[in-house]
């Protein structure tokens, strides 16, 4: 038998078809309620991973004392009522990897980021569009600020004063400045801008885009000529030194390093799976990359490109391995290289990574589907 | 609401090549409807994410994929498995080649079973089958092999010549 009889046995086989009747209407209500499902607990949580263990109990008690009933600081909600929960953020000691009151702030948290002086974090929302700042030393929310829809990832200039917020959505970067929390213009970028880095020196951004990474002049706000590196790009990282930013790609499982000199790819690392965020230890030896199909880590060596044994995170309930999300924030390491924490989106935990033995941690209960992660200085 | 705005055109236009996929999965047309709304559904929840990349219509092939084989794995299958196929008369009417066709289908095992109708009836090449089932262009490759020796041997060779179908081989399961 050859293929095209077989094909045709294919199509004889459709015959019968009875009439299709209000299939499509009756999938999107099914789609409500499958989001309602998903959401009815609380939105997405962020947990914030405090870094210096001597700072962190002081950290963590201040966060769990101040926090302000839960009714005041729900923000404007969003639309129908299938979406009414807010989002919240929590605190995870790293000397005990012990878990804090969590703080409330906007509805489907997606990235995060702490200033360099470890004074305020920055959380994005998409149901409104906008981040949020919050005081690290009282965990109160300040105003939101808008930015455009759907906002994945939340980058700080190493001098603190402007953060730059990829929205995936409406195609575009909006710089904040830090001194006033007001929201500069816009910078259009290519489509779906999911993570975004900025060099050592505060000079660029770089943005992962659908087709590539696209650098932004941070003294100009405009941006140069993409890097293309193919559909599904997703998580950024740049080394310590500045020279390579290593980009994910969660549609081929490759990891590619680009010269920041040249604008060049290296040879690609392949990890495999939807790899969707990485993090580069400050020694600038180890990248580590989740894979969010797999729910596990990769070390890659930076130079030699080599990639090292998976670690597998907290066990997943991911229903459905097709979905695969955006979370350019979901590992993170600490100053001190010891440690990375990795958002488990689907399990409701974060799980730390022992960097000297490659072995995970016991999960800690981090909030409801936890997707980005930040470091305090 | 803007999360869904464009999504009933999708559902609308995407649903009867879906149902049909999912029918060629599944074997009964109630299983498939059942497949395809609950693919929708997920589609529907990812929506604002995957209008941006233009991506709906491989989303949702490779959601229904995952759908049936999630399914396979946790329940029964709905569908009697056979090691042979029922005899046939000698010359069977067109609708007999079609419960045939199924039948031998219905012998493959999920993944090899969703190889042949993601290549042969949506017509999707060996890279975009792969990217379906998160797996390597070579094992496509050897999957959509294996699987159309068998099917060969299942429907013997009178009903690919179209022709009257003889009860085919013992022990090809």
């Amino acid at each position: 038998m050859d293929e095209a009889t077989l094909r045709e046995l294919l199509r004889d086989a459709l015959t019968d078809e009875p009439p299709i009747g209000p299939l499509a209407a009756d999938s999107e209500r099914a789609g409500r309620k499958l989001r309602h499902r998903r959401r009815a607990q609380a939105a997405l949580g962020v947990a914030i991973v405090a870094a210096i263990a001597g700072a962190v109990p002081a950290i963590t008690g201040a966060l769990g004392r101040s926090a302000p009933p839960a009714a005041a600081q729900v923000p404007v909600v969003y639309a129908a009522g299938d979406n009414g929960r807010a989002g919240t953020v929590t605190p995870i000691d790293t000397a005990t990897n012990a878990a804090g009151r969590p703080i409330r702030a906007g509805e489907g948290l997606q990235a995060i980021a702490i200033t360099p002086d470890g004074k305020t974090a920055y959380v994005a929302s998409f149901h409104p569009a906008t981040v949020t700042p919050i005081t690290i030393a009282t965990g109160r929310p300040g105003k939101p600020i808008n930015v455009g829809f759907y906002p994945t990832a939340i980058a700080i200039t190493p001098d603190g004063k402007t953060a730059y917020v990829a929205s995936y959505e409406s195609d575009t970067v909006t710089p904040i400045t830090i001194a006033t929390n007001t929201a500069g213009k816009p910078i259009k970028i290519g489509a779906a801008p999911g993570a975004i880095a900025i060099t050592p020196n505060g000079a660029t951004a770089y943005v992962a885009t659908s087709g590539g990474v696209t650098p932004i002049s941070i003294a100009t706000n405009t941006p140069g000529k993409p890097i293309a590196l193919g559909r599904g790009v997703t998580g950024v990282a740049i080394t310590p030194d500045g020279r390579t930013v290593y980009v994910t790609n969660m549609y081929t499982g490759y990891v590619t390093p680009v010269a920041t000199a040249t604008a060049t790819p290296g040879k690609s690392a392949y990890v495999g799976g939807s790899p969707v965020a990485i993090a580069i230890t400050p020694d600038g030896k180890t990248a580590y990359v989740f894979d969010s199909a797999s729910d596990t880590v990769t070390p890659i060596s930076i130079g030699s490109n080599t990639v090292g044994r998976r670690i597998t995170i907290a066990a997943s309930t991911v229903e459905d391995p097709a979905v695969r999300e955006v979370r350019p924030e979901a590992i993170a390491i600490t100053p001190d290289g010891k440690t990375a924490y990795v958002a488990g989106f689907f399990s409701n935990s974060v799980t730390p990574i022992n960097i000297a033995t490659n072995t995970a941690g016991k999960p800690i209960n981090a909030g409801y589907e936890p997707s980005a992660i930040a470091i305090l200085p | 609401m803007r999360s869904a705005e464009g999504f009933a055109e999708f559902a609308e236009a995407a649903a009867p090549r879906l149902r049909r996929t999912a029918f060629l999965l599944c074997g009964d047309w109630h299983s498939a409807e059942d497949l395809v709304q609950s693919t929708l559904a997920k589609v529907f929840v990812a929506w604002r994410r995957i209008q941006r990349h233009d991506t709906a219509q491989a989303y949702a092939s490779r959601t229904l994929v995952n759908t049936y084989l999630a399914d396979r794995r946790l329940k029964r299958p709905a569908e009697v498995l056979t090691a042979v196929l029922p005899e046939r008369p000698v010359e069977p009417p067109a609708p007999e080649t079609r419960m045939v066709v199924l039948g031998a289908l219905a012998l493959l095992p999920p993944r090899s079973r969703a190889v042949v109708v993601l290549r042969y009836w949506a017509d999707l090449s060996v890279e975009q089958v792969a990217a379906v089932l998160d797996c390597s262009t070579g094992n496509v490759k050897s999957q959509s092999a294996r699987a159309l020796s068998k099917l060969r041997e299942l429907l013997a060779d009178d009903i690919t010549t179209r022709g009257p179908v003889t009860a085919p081989k013992n022990g090809t399961s």
